[in-house]
C-alpha cells in the first residue's frame, strides 16, 4: 500500500464539504492546523493500492496573506506538499471560482479541477465544454454533482493518476503582459541568489507574491542575506509599474488573472440563456424582506428551540430510565454505605449519566442549526441582523459566531477568526459567553421540568435565550463605546443560493458536534464529577468505613459524611453570597463551583449531592428530589421564582474552563480570559438579584 | 458624455451600475478582488437596507456588503 495525500480546496459554498463527505464517509478526524486555531478536517479512504488521506482546506477565495484561512491553506500546500490538490469549482460561478484555481496554478502544484454543481450551471443556461477548458488550462477537469455523488469516482481516479504522475501536467502559464513580465524577471533574478529559498518555493510564484507585496512572504524572507536587495528591487518594480500603467501592482496582476480567465471562459463556455431571477432571488424577496425578514428570523429561531425541546423529552426519559436501572443493578453487587458503592452509583453512574441524558437535546439542536446553515439561511440571518449588529457597533459577520454560541461557545469563539477587525473580534469574543450554549441546556431543562408546567417549558427556555442575547447586546455596545473605540470594519460576505441540504451532510455535521460534546462529557466532566464526588465524600468520619446494612443508619451515615465533607465547607463559605438571590443552599453553591469546569456539571453535581440524602437509596429522579428540598424552617428551598433566578445566574456566570482556555488562546493573553471570568460573574449576580427580588416585589414566588 | 460617479450608498434597489473605483485599504480591495468585484464589474443592487447592508449581484455571485463597504465603492449608471 502506498500513501497519497489529497488536499481539497475551493471557495466557500462550492460544495467542498459535500465532496469531502462523499469521499471519506464517516472516517473523519477534526483537529487543528499546527500553531493556529483554524479547524483541520482529515479523512481516510482506500482506493486500489492506495491509502489516501484527504485534507479539507479552509474555504477560501484566494491565496493572499490577508486572511488567516488563506495563509493556512497556502502553507499547507507549500510545506506539506500534498500529492495532488483538488480545487472544487462552482460551475455556475466560473470566473470567480477559477480565480482561486489560477492561483493554485501559479503555485505549480499537481492540480485537478472538480466542476461541481454542473447540473445547476446547465439549468442556468451555461453550456460548458469541459474538454476545452481542460486543454486551455492544461489541467484535468471533471464535472461533478456532489449532492448526487455523480462524477466522484471519476474525480478520485483522475486525482490518483495525477498524484502518481501518470497524466503529465502541462499547466498553462498565465501571462501578465510585457511590462509586468519584465519586472517579474528582474525580481526572479534577484531572488535566485538565495539558493535555499528557490529550492523550496516556485521562483515565479515568489516573484509574483513579492510584486503583490505579500506580507507573509516578505516576513519569511526577512532573515535572508539579500533581503534588502530583494526589497529594493520589488519597490523599484512597483514604482515603475505604477508610473507606466497607472495602477498598483496587485490590481494589475489581478486584472491579468481575470483577463486570462475570461479568455478561457469565452472560448469554452456558452451562455444559452440568462436566468435573471433565480428561485433563490424569489425566496429572498420574502425571507429578507425589509419588513418580514426579522419576524421570520425570530420565528425560525423559536422553532429551532421548540423542535429541540419537544422531540428530546421522550428520548431523555428513556435514557433516565436506563440510568436508573443500571444504578440499581450495579449497586446491588456492592455493600450499602461503603465508599465503593457510593463511588460507582453516585459518582460515576449518577454524575456522568446525568450529563449523558441531555445528549438528545445537543444532537437535535445541532441538527436544526446544521439545517439552517446548509440551506443557506444562516448567511441571510447575517444580512438581516447586520442592521442591528451595526447599532451595537458590530456587523453581521459577528452575528454568525454569536449564533454558533448557542451550540457551544468554543467553536463560536474560534469562528471569530473570520472577523478581520481586532476590536470587533475582541468584542464578539467577550460577549459570546452570554449566548446560551448547549451545555447550559441540561441545567435549564432540569429546573424547567421540575418547577414549571410542560405548557410553559418552551417559553421559559426561550426567555432565557433572549435574555442572554439582550445582555450580550448591551455589553457589546458598552465595550465598543468605552473599551474598543473606533468605527466598525467593512463587512463583506457571499450569499450562497438556497440549497436542499443532503441528509448525510446534516448528520455528519450533527455527529461531529455530538462527538465533541460526548468527548467533553467523557473526560473533563467525568473528572469533574469524580472530583466533586471526592470533595463531598471526604474526609470520611471514622465509623463510615464499616459497611452497615440497616437502612436508617445508612441514611444517617451518608448525611454525616456529606455535612463533614470538603464540599460542604467550601459551599457553606460562599453560600451567603447567594442568599439575596434566594438560593441559600450550600449544595447549590458546590454545584456552581463545579459549573466552572463545565456548566453541565451543575446537573451532575446536584445529582451526586442530593442523591446522597435519599433514604431508599435508589437512583431517584433528580427533579423529584429538587422539588422536595426544604429549608430548616420548612419553606420550600426551590420555588419557580428562585429556580428562574438560578437559571439566569447559570446563563450568565463564569464561562466554562474550556471557553476560558480558548479565549486565552485566541487573544494570546491572560488579560481577556480573566476579565471575562470576573465581569460575567458580576453581571450574573446583579441580574439574578434583580429577578429574584423584583419578582418577589411583584408577588411571584 | 460620461456618467458621473457616485457612491454605492446612493444606488437604489434594482439599479444596474458599474464599479469605477474602490477606495479603502489594500486588504479590503484585495478581498473584493478575490471575490470577483473590481473596477469595471457591472452590479445589480438586489436588496438594500439603506444605509446598509446591501446585496449586489454580478455574474452569479451575490455579495452582502456592509455599510462601511458600500461607502468605499464608487459606481456609475449603466446605459
Amino acid at each position: 500500500m502506498k500513501n497519497i495525500t489529497i488536499a481539497l480546496a475551493g471557495n466557500p459554498n462550492s460544495g467542498k464539504t459535500t465532496i469531502f463527505n462523499s469521499l471519506t464517509g464517516a472516517r473523519q478526524h477534526v483537529g487543528n492546523y499546527p500553531g493556529v486555531t483554524v479547524e483541520k478536517k482529515e479523512g481516510k479512504l482506500v482506493y486500489g493500492d492506495y491509502d489516501i488521506n484527504v485534507v479539507d482546506l479552509p474555504g477560501i477565495y484566494g491565496l493572499t496573506a490577508y486572511s488567516l484561512d488563506e495563509i493556512v491553506a497556502r502553507n499547507f500546500v507549500l510545506k506539506e506538499k500534498p500529492d495532488v490538490v483538488i480545487d472544487i469549482v462552482d460551475s455556475s460561478n466560473l470566473e470567480r471560482n477559477l480565480y482561486l484555481a489560477v492561483q493554485f496554478m501559479e503555485l505549480g502544484v499537481p492540480l485537478v479541477l472538480a466542476f461541481n454543481m454542473s447540473d445547476l450551471a446547465k439549468k442556468q443556461g451555461f453550456a460548458i465544454d469541459y474538454k476545452k477548458i481542460s486543454e486551455l488550462l492544461g489541467i484535468p477537469v471533471i464535472p461533478t454533482i456532489a449532492t448526487k455523488k455523480e462524477g466522484i469516482d471519476e474525480l478520485l481516479k483522475t486525482a490518483v493518476e495525477t498524484a502518481k504522475g501518470i497524466s503529465k501536467q502541462k499547466m498553462a502559464k498565465i501571462s501578465y503582459g510585457a511590462d509586468i513580465e519584465a519586472e517579474l524577471k528582474k525580481i526572479e533574478e534577484v531572488i535566485s541568489s538565495e539558493q535555499n529559498i528557490v529550492n523550496t518555493y516556485p521562483r515565479r510564484w515568489l516573484a509574483v507574491k513579492l510584486l503583490e507585496k505579500d506580507k507573509a512572504v516578505f516576513e519569511h524572507l526577512q532573515a535572508l542575506v539579500h533581503y534588502s536587495q530583494i526589497k529594493e528591487a520589488v519597490e523599484k518594480s512597483r514604482r515603475h509599474l505604477k508610473s507606466v500603467l497607472g495602477e498598483e501592482a496587485e490590481a494589475l496582476i489581478a486584472d491579468a488573472r481575470y483577463g486570462f480567465i475570461s479568455g478561457v471562459c469565452s472560448e469554452a463556455v456558452k451562455r444559452n440563456y440568462e436566468v435573471r431571477h433565480t428561485i433563490s432571488d424569489k425566496i429572498d424577496k420574502v425571507l429578507i424582506n425589509r419588513v418580514l425578514g426579522l419576524p421570520i428570523f425570530l420565528v425560525l429561531m423559536w422553532a429551532v428551540f421548540k423542535f429541540t425541546f419537544t422531540f428530546s423529552s421522550p428520548l431523555m426519559s428513556w435514557i433516565e430510565a436506563g440510568q436508573k436501572w443500571l444504578g440499581n443493578f450495579v449497586g446491588g453487587f456492592l455493600p450499602y454505605g461503603g465508599p465503593w458503592r457510593s463511588l460507582v452509583v453516585d459518582g460515576v453512574i449518577g454524575g456522568v449519566g446525568s450529563v449523558l441524558v441531555f445528549l438528545p437535546i445537543i444532537i437535535l439542536l445541532f441538527l436544526a442549526l446544521a439545517l439552517l446553515e446548509n440551506t443557506g439561511y444562516m448567511a441571510r440571518a447575517a444580512f438581516i441582523m447586520d442592521r442591528f449588529m451595526h447599532k451595537i457597533g458590530l456587523h453581521g459577520r459577528s452575528f454568525i459566531p454569536m449564533l454558533l454560541g448557542f451550540g457551544c461557545n468554543l467553536p463560536a469563539i474560534m469562528a471569530t477568526r473570520t472577523i478581520d477587525d481586532e476590536r470587533d473580534r475582541l468584542t464578539t469574543i467577550l460577549v459570546i459567553p452570554f449566548m446560551s450554549c448547549g451545555a447550559r441546556l441540561p441545567v435549564y431543562t432540569l429546573f424547567i421540568a421540575a418547577f414549571f408546567p410542560q405548557r410553559l417549558a418552551g417559553n421559559i427556555l426561550f426567555s432565557l435565550y433572549i435574555l442572554g442575547v439582550a445582555v450580550a447586546v448591551v455589553m457589546a455596545k458598552i465595550f465598543r463605546k468605552f473599551l474598543f473605540k473606533g468605527e466598525a470594519a467593512p463587512f463583506v460576505m457571499e450569499l450562497p443560493p438556497y440549497r436542499l441540504p443532503t441528509i448525510k451532510g446534516l448528520f455528519v455535521h450533527m455527529w461531529e458536534r455530538a462527538k465533541i460534546y460526548v468527548k467533553k462529557a467523557g473526560t473533563v466532566i467525568f473528572a469533574g464529577c469524580l472530583l466533586v464526588w471526592f470533595l463531598s465524600n471526604f474526609p470520611r468520619p471514622i465509623s463510615s468505613d464499616t459497611p452497615v446494612s440497616n437502612q436508617a443508619s445508612v441514611y444517617l451515615n451518608e448525611k454525616a459524611i456529606l455535612e463533614n465533607s470538603y464540599a460542604a465547607r467550601l459551599g457553606k463559605a460562599i453560600a451567603p453570597a447567594f442568599k439575596p438571590l434566594g438560593l441559600d443552599d450550600w449544595r447549590l453553591s458546590v454545584g456552581l463551583i463545579g459549573g466552572f469546569v463545565a456548566k453541565e456539571i451543575v446537573v451532575g453535581t446536584l445529582g451526586t449531592l442530593y442523591s446522597g440524602e435519599n433514604t431508599t437509596h435508589k437512583v431517584e429522579n433528580l427533579r423529584q428530589i429538587l422539588r422536595q428540598q426544604k429549608r430548616p424552617d420548612g419553606s420550600k428551598l426551590y420555588t419557580p421564582l428562585s429556580a428562574y433566578a438560578l437559571m439566569v445566574f447559570i446563563l450568565l456566570y463564569v464561562p466554562c474552563i474550556a471557553t476560558i482556555a480558548v479565549i486565552k488562546r485566541e487573544t494570546n493573553s491572560w488579560r481577556w480570559p480573566l476579565f471575562a471570568f470576573f465581569y460575567t460573574t458580576a453581571i450574573a449576580w446583579v441580574l439574578a438579584f434583580l429577578v429574584y427580588q423584583g419578582g418577589k416585589l411583584l408577588g411571584f414566588h | 458624455m460620461t456618467e458621473p460617479a457616485f457612491c454605492l450608498t446612493l444606488a437604489s434597489e434594482g439599479e444596474e451600475i458599474m464599479v469605477v473605483r474602490i477606495t479603502g485599504g489594500r486588504g479590503l480591495q484585495n478581498r473584493l478582488r478575490n471575490m470577483g468585484l473590481k473596477e469595471g464589474t457591472v452590479l445589480k443592487v438586489l436588496h438594500c437596507y439603506r444605509p446598509g447592508p446591501c446585496i449586489v449581484l454580478f455574474g452569479n455571485t451575490r455579495l452582502v456588503l456592509g455599510r462601511g463597504m458600500i461607502r468605499s465603492i464608487f459606481v456609475k449608471k449603466c446605459r
